[in-house]
């Protein structure tokens, strides 16, 4: 069975909406090695619709010449969790349907570690259902005041290990948790 | 100039209800599930042996003033001897020792406050109050104590503000169990 890694850009307060207001801080090449290691180890990549079509955009005119993690986006399978979406038009993607469970486990176990971003509505669902293995948080020196959290009100309660954190010159602060059987 | 220096234990999910426990929160007490170990325990203690006065909203107050008078120590006598000073309109004839209850503006009784000291003014816990400071730009520093738990309900540290509020992140530590320091200055 692979592992869910889920991987977000948060306020302090815990925000996680389109991340715009972190690109003031720069992108540490730090910051770059940690993500990039998450990324090495996934075989695919799971999304909900709104990120991949906010993705698609971005990344599939890149290549790594323009950013190292281009390959990554573009060449691996990306799985969409869409009631909706029928044909994508990013190469290499697979819409997998509604949200199901059941289907996201076999996932799991079929492909191995999956590598999420963004995706507040998936990700929320997965945490509720116990999918998700670990939480690469790169936490931002500042309150956004107002948006969507990652933990809303009424998340289920859990408990976490930390398994790595590292701070980086720009202050953004990475967080790595897994979560406790 | 003082300094208005805010620091919390909280949840990965923000909350910061009852940490200690006693208060009648369901999850009172969860910051106890996790061993600060001895630097989380010297995080706490330097920022109130280094602090000047205290200030907190009425709630946090009737905790710590019904828990702290009978304790003994360096650091509880710290605690019952530094000034404390209460935001609260309805607080009368408080009874620990050395407390003043502030009753007008917020923003002018701080502002007051900074000017008369020199050193930091401490606020635990008090989430209005907390958050009443975050929207008016008067917090200083702040000093979070990150357990790795979701509680899913509780006070949160954070409501909402009128805009975001940057900060400079100027010590982060892993303490104990998975516990997380950060200290955060206003930029």
């Amino acid at each position: 069975m692979g592992a869910m890694h889920v991987h977000e850009f948060m306020s302090l307060d815990g925000v996680i909406d389109a991340p715009v207001w972190t690109f003031e801080y720069g992108f540490d090449p730090k910051m770059g090695e940690a993500i990039g290691a998450v990324t090495g180890r996934s075989n695919g990549i799971l999304l909900g619709r709104a990120t991949f079509e906010m993705f698609e955009p971005s990344w599939s005119t890149r290549t790594v010449e323009d950013d190292p993690g281009a390959p990554f986006f573009n060449d691996t399978t990306k799985y969409v969790v869409s009631s909706t979406l029928t044909d994508p038009t990013w190469r290499n993607s697979e819409v997998i349907g509604p949200y199901d469970a059941d289907r996201i486990r076999g996932l799991k176990d079929a492909v191995g570690d999956l590598y999420v971003s963004g995706s507040i509505t998936l990700v929320r669902a997965m945490l509720a259902d116990g999918l998700v293995d670990e939480l690469h948080l790169c936490v931002y020196p500042l309150t956004r005041g107002a948006g969507p959290r990652l933990f809303p009100e009424d998340a289920a309660p859990s408990k976490f290990s930390l398994a790595g954190s590292e701070s980086y010159d720009n202050g953004v602060l990475y967080l790595n948790y897994r979560t406790q059987a | 100039m003082g300094r208005v220096v805010v620091t919390e234990f909280v949840s990965l999910d923000g909350v910061m209800e009852d940490p200690g426990g006693g208060e009648d929160f369901e999850h009172g007490g969860w910051s106890f599930a996790f061993d600060r170990g001895a630097d989380g325990n010297e995080f706490k203690t330097g920022e109130t042996m280094d602090a000047d006065a205290m200030l907190l909203g009425r709630v946090t107050y009737e905790g710590f003033a019904a828990a702290w008078p009978g304790r003994e120590g360096e650091f509880a006598d710290k605690f019952n001897t530094m000034p404390k000073y209460v935001v609260s309109s309805t607080l009368e004839n408080p009874g620990w020792t050395n407390t003043t209850v502030l009753s007008g503006d917020l923003v002018e009784e701080v502002t007051g406050l900074k000017e008369r000291h020199d050193g930091d003014l401490i606020v635990h816990g008090s989430a209005a109050l907390a958050q009443a400071l975050l929207e008016h730009d008067l917090v200083d520093e702040l000093r979070l104590m990150v357990f790795p738990v979701v509680l899913g309900k509780g006070k949160s540290l954070w409501a909402s503000t009128s805009d975001k509020k940057t900060f400079k992140l100027t010590d982060a530590q892993t303490v104990g169990e998975g516990v997380q320091t950060l200290v955060l200055e206003k930029r």
